[in-house]
């Protein structure tokens, strides 16, 4: 075979993997090719659990990130559609960032009362090795003076609650230890502690040499990755039930938490506790290293135990993660302030910073009660776990529930990766746990589905309505209000117009999250070899002068309107524009003013305005203007049908547009960022305007707002232009911009890679637990936030 | 109307790359990215371990990572193979020791032995049965297979995620799919 029959072949398969070539439309095709085809159609068809789906998307509200914005993340955030013109607001935010806003503003007052989010326990009942927090955090005395712009929080104001610590000087050094192997024996041994008396099975993990093993007896189960690295549940078949009834106080939640692990002896290291107040029955046990908490990569502190109360008082799961240090040796350290000058330094190495606000809704699952003796059905995809010893038998679940039968034959028979149906009867044991007694099973018919929709009831009827159509819900809970907005888990039996559900979660409303940002760390240096700490760089750039005045200043206004949440709207304007000697104030400004009216009508196009800077903020000037003018009268974004290619001009690689008529265009994003390879083979949809006045090459400029991937489309008839409209967003309810941040605690911490996942590798880089300095607080809207700085002198960095 | 039009590609509801702007501070954003990413991260993660419940912890693992994440999304790639790019680091994390040469040298020695097409599709080929296949075909095929296939990226975004070109995209998932089909057979052999 030539190698251009081979790219031919290549190119062949390629598409047909993709999707994008029939097997029809083949004059012949080879064996492959017909793999191929039946690969793509089999993946096609594979579907993952959609009560896992529903329930990973609920922890991940819970959990999800409000970082403030990198500088990595925003330097480089080019593209050519609605998203670059984004980028390029939000890079003339770091661009034009200046060194004077590191240097601390005169004092303000801070306007807010401080919310208390999380609690703490700091003197946990100290076990004989436990060890309260350390004499450093929580410093009370006289507030620092000052107020503090970051590079990390962008517009914001940072003030003192609190001095800095003159102490320590120096800091221990760890090394992180992988955990023991997991065997069958210290995994049933782990499982006796807790009181599992059951049997042993293996956890299928294809291609890894490291087994995994749970442990249960069918009610009761603990996942372990290693031997103190688990996932308990004493009661598998409730463990998706949640509910928010009468739910014990946060100190008996603590009581019960915490003599269960004495009980089972689990606290055997040091620690403090911590609750949340917005997630109720959470306890969380923070593991402490010399006296100090444990921070895990780009997450607030990580606790070494999470276990969740139930509404009952009982346990609903533990997670255990305890980690192992060895000290490695005492090393110098900078003094706190010392480390918080550093962190005003912007694209200073050895800083992170992370936001966080936690959702104030919680999500709340039901589980159908199924009667004892009746026949019926279930769907779901059955779980089978194989015996890890020699001479037990195979465990099947469906929906959490054992499965009573041959387990041999129901091993071989169903397949974990597809939906069944089963059918039989639910017994139930001494302690009312169910078991299902089988009859019969077979693929099932039908798809699981995670249906939305609004409860309602009618003559004791329970229903779903849901996409205008109004679903059966039979054994709808009483306890499930009418009008509440949930997810239904199940499958859809249309001709009974019915659903045959497992399980119902409330849909919560989202709000919350935490992230990070920050310029990274060093790698550690502890045998001084000598290495050059870089010094980061400062591009300032002149500003205009409050009071200035510019006439005919021409640039492209980004309108933005924000919607808030009573339904009235506000316009921000941006004006993106070119550092000339006319204007030397970075490349963007803020437009203010009665002058503005009706800018919205010239979104993206290019106008001049008239006005003067009133205001500098963070390095963005803000120009209230008088009048602006278009500067091309009648101009329209238009919308275009064509095919794109990259060529090189004048030694520049740039995108070539080709419209339906022949014409071609340079496009100015190549022109202004390199621009990715297109595919040749398929129209394009761009949006922009062509300036009459400029050529690249001779050929004209097309200033592209939008590109799409037009995919089968032969005219623009039905097509509706996007870019001429200002985007309308909705005004986060936790933005963060223009709060104030108090620091309320400087401590020094540890901070250690999560291992948690990792598998023991000898060859891996030491992963050591590090001290750094931590400032946290909260902001005035009620997000807790922290800077973290290295805390290691400069000379054991690199 | 002649116009073909794929609503699905021509109008989006909002970019994947604005999503992920707004997820910074928005938690509906990163869900409406997680809802429309969520299969080819799993269909990934399937197709490498062929079981469910790794499968779903290592899909759990991708999306925190990426929500963790999120801010250190650059924009100048997709959103789609940053996010395979995570779900690879993770599959790296479980899987270091996979691959081994004895099993790669035992494969390569066994003849060709491949059925029809129809005979794969009618032995109904299990996932565990191709995650184990794909295990024995050599790892840049079987990772650039698994990207355009399972994970729905283009050469251009598998390129970016494995630092080849397109070309060679293609061509690799050409030889790995040839590769993946000899393994399946053998071990379709195996298991008669």
């Amino acid at each position: 075979m030539t190698p251009n029959s081979n790219e031919h072949e290549a190119e062949i398969i390629y598409r047909i993997i993709r999707g994008e070539l029939n097997l029809d439309s083949l004059s012949s095709s080879s064996d492959d090719a017909e793999f191929a085809a039946a690969l793509r159609q089999n993946v096609q068809k594979i579907q993952a659990d959609p009560i896992f789906q529903a329930d990973l998307e609920n922890r991940l509200r819970r959990i999800s990130p409000k970082p403030q914005k990198s500088v990595p993340q925003i330097f480089s955030g080019v593209m050519k559609n609605l998203a670059w013109v984004a980028a390029v607001i939000a890079i003339i935010v770091i661009v034009s960032w200046s060194i004077r806003n590191l240097l601390p503003h005169p004092p303000v007052a801070a306007t807010a009362p401080v919310v208390i989010m999380m609690t703490e326990t700091p003197t946990a009942t100290p076990t004989p090795e436990s060890l309260t927090l350390s004499s450093t955090p929580g410093v009370e005395g006289t507030p620092l003076p000052g107020e503090y712009s970051s590079p990390l929080f962008l517009d914001n104001k940072i003030l003192f609650k609190v001095e800095f610590p003159t102490s320590p000087t120096e800091a221990k050094v760890y090394v992180q230890n992988f955990d023991e192997a997991l065997t069958l024996e210290n995994g049933l041994a782990m499982a006796a502690q807790l009181g599992i008396n059951g049997k042993i099975y293996n956890i299928e993990k294809t291609g890894q040499q490291l087994t995994n093993y749970t442990v249960t007896d069918g009610i009761s189960r603990i996942l372990f990755y290693s031997p103190h690295h688990f996932y308990y549940v004493p009661n598998y078949q409730k463990v998706m039930e949640a509910s928010k009834q009468d739910t014990p106080t946060t100190d008996e939640q603590i009581s019960i938490a915490e003599s269960f692990l004495k009980e089972h002896g689990l606290l055997d290291f040091p620690y403090s506790i911590q609750t949340d107040d917005s997630i109720p029955g959470l306890v969380k046990f923070m593991q402490l290293l010399d006296g100090r908490s444990i921070h895990y990569g780009s997450t607030f502190i990580y606790p070494v135990i999470t276990m969740e109360i139930s509404s009952q008082g009982e346990i609903r799961s533990l997670n255990y993660d305890l980690l192992h240090f060895s000290e490695i040796g005492t090393y110098p350290i900078i003094s706190a302030e010392e480390a918080w000058q550093k962190s005003l330094v912007n694209g200073a190495k050895g800083i992170e910073a992370n936001s966080f606000s936690l959702s104030t809704e919680t999500n709340e699952s039901w589980l159908r009660e199924y009667p004892v003796g009746q026949r019926l059905e279930l769907f779901g995809y059955p779980e089978i776990l194989q015996p890890a010893e020699a001479g037990d038998a195979p465990l099947i679940f469906i929906n959490n529930y054992p499965i009573v039968g041959n387990q041999q034959e129901l091993a071989q028979s169903l397949d974990p990766s597809q939906i069944m149906q089963v059918w039989g009867q639910f017994q139930a044991d001494d302690k009312g746990n169910l078991f299902f007694q089988i009859e019969g099973w077979q693929p099932s018919p039908f798809q699981l589905q995670s249906l939305e929709g609004i409860i309602q009831r009618q003559d004791d009827q329970g229903y779903l309505l849901a996409d205008d159509k109004q679903w059966i819900i039979p054994d709808l809970p009483d306890s499930i209000p009418e009008g509440l907005k949930v997810y239904v888990n199940g499958v859809k039996l249309e001709n009974k117009n019915e659903l045959e559900w497992s399980s119902i979660t409330t849909v919560a409303s989202g709000g919350g999250g935490g992230g990070g940002g920050g310029f990274g760390f060093f790698e550690l240096n502890l045998d001084r070899l000598p290495t050059p700490v870089p010094v980061p760089t400062e591009t300032p750039y002149p500003l205009p002068q409050i009071g200035e005045r510019f006439d005919g200043l021409q640039g492209n206004p980004y309108v933005t309107f924000f919607k808030n949440a009573d339904g009235s709207t506000q316009m921000k304007v941006n004006m993106n524009i070119k550092p000339t000697d006319k204007w030397p104030g970075g490349i963007s400004l803020n437009l203010i003013g009665d002058g503005l009216a009706g800018i919205e009508a010239y979104h993206q196009l290019p106008v001049r305005i008239w006005g003067s800077i009133t205001s500098i903020e963070q390095s963005i000037p803000t120009m209230t203007v008088e009048r602006y003018e278009p500067v091309y009268p009648g101009m329209k974004s238009q919308a275009w049908l064509g095919t794109l290619e990259s060529i090189t001009l004048v030694d520049k690689p740039v995108l070539l547009f080709t419209d339906q008529s022949g014409s071609k265009y340079v496009l100015n994003t190549s022109l202004e960022a390199e621009a990715k390879t297109p595919p040749t083979d398929v129209p394009f949809i761009v949006e922009g305007v062509i300036y009459p006045d400029q050529t690249y090459a001779n050929y004209p400029v097309m200033h592209d707002f939008l590109m799409l991937e037009a995919q089968g489309m032969e005219n623009l008839v039905d097509y509706k232009p996007q870019s001429s409209n200002p985007i309308t967003l909705d005004a986060s309810p936790t933005d963060t911009t223009g709060q104030i941040l108090t620091v309320e605690n400087i401590e020094l911490v540890y901070y250690a890679d999560d291992m948690r996942f990792a598998l023991p590798d000898n060859s891996m880089p030491l992963s050591y637990a590090q001290p750094v300095w931590r400032f946290y607080g909260h902001s005035n809207n009620g997000d807790l936030f922290e800077i973290l700085v290295q805390a290691l002198s400069d000379e054991y960095l690199q | 109307m002649s116009t073909l039009l794929n609503t699905q590609t021509i109008s989006p509801p909002m970019d994947d790359e604005i999503l992920a702007n707004r997820a910074i501070d928005d938690p509906s954003a990163f869900s409406e990215l997680y809802r429309r990413h969520f299969d080819r991260v799993y269909r990934y993660h399937i197709a490498h371990t062929g079981s469910v419940s790794d499968a779903q912890d290592l899909t759990a693992q991708t999306f925190i990572a990426a929500l963790e994440g999120i801010s250190s999304f650059r924009g100048d790639g997709s959103f789609c193979a940053w996010l395979l790019g995570i779900a690879r680091k993770k599959l790296a994390q479980h899987y270091r020791s996979r691959h081994s040469e004895t099993s790669l040298e035992q494969a390569d020695n066994i003849p060709d032995q491949s059925p029809s097409p129809e005979e794969m599709t009618q032995q109904n080929i299990k996932l565990s049965q191709i995650a184990r296949a794909l295990h024995l075909v050599k790892a840049e095929r079987a990772e650039a297979l698994e990207l355009c296939l399972f994970g729905d990226l283009t050469a251009a975004e598998a390129g970016q995620i494995l630092g080849k070109s397109e070309a060679a995209i293609k061509m690799l998932v050409s030889r790995g799919l040839k590769d993946l089909r000899q393994k399946c057979a053998i071990i379709l052999q195996e298991e008669k």
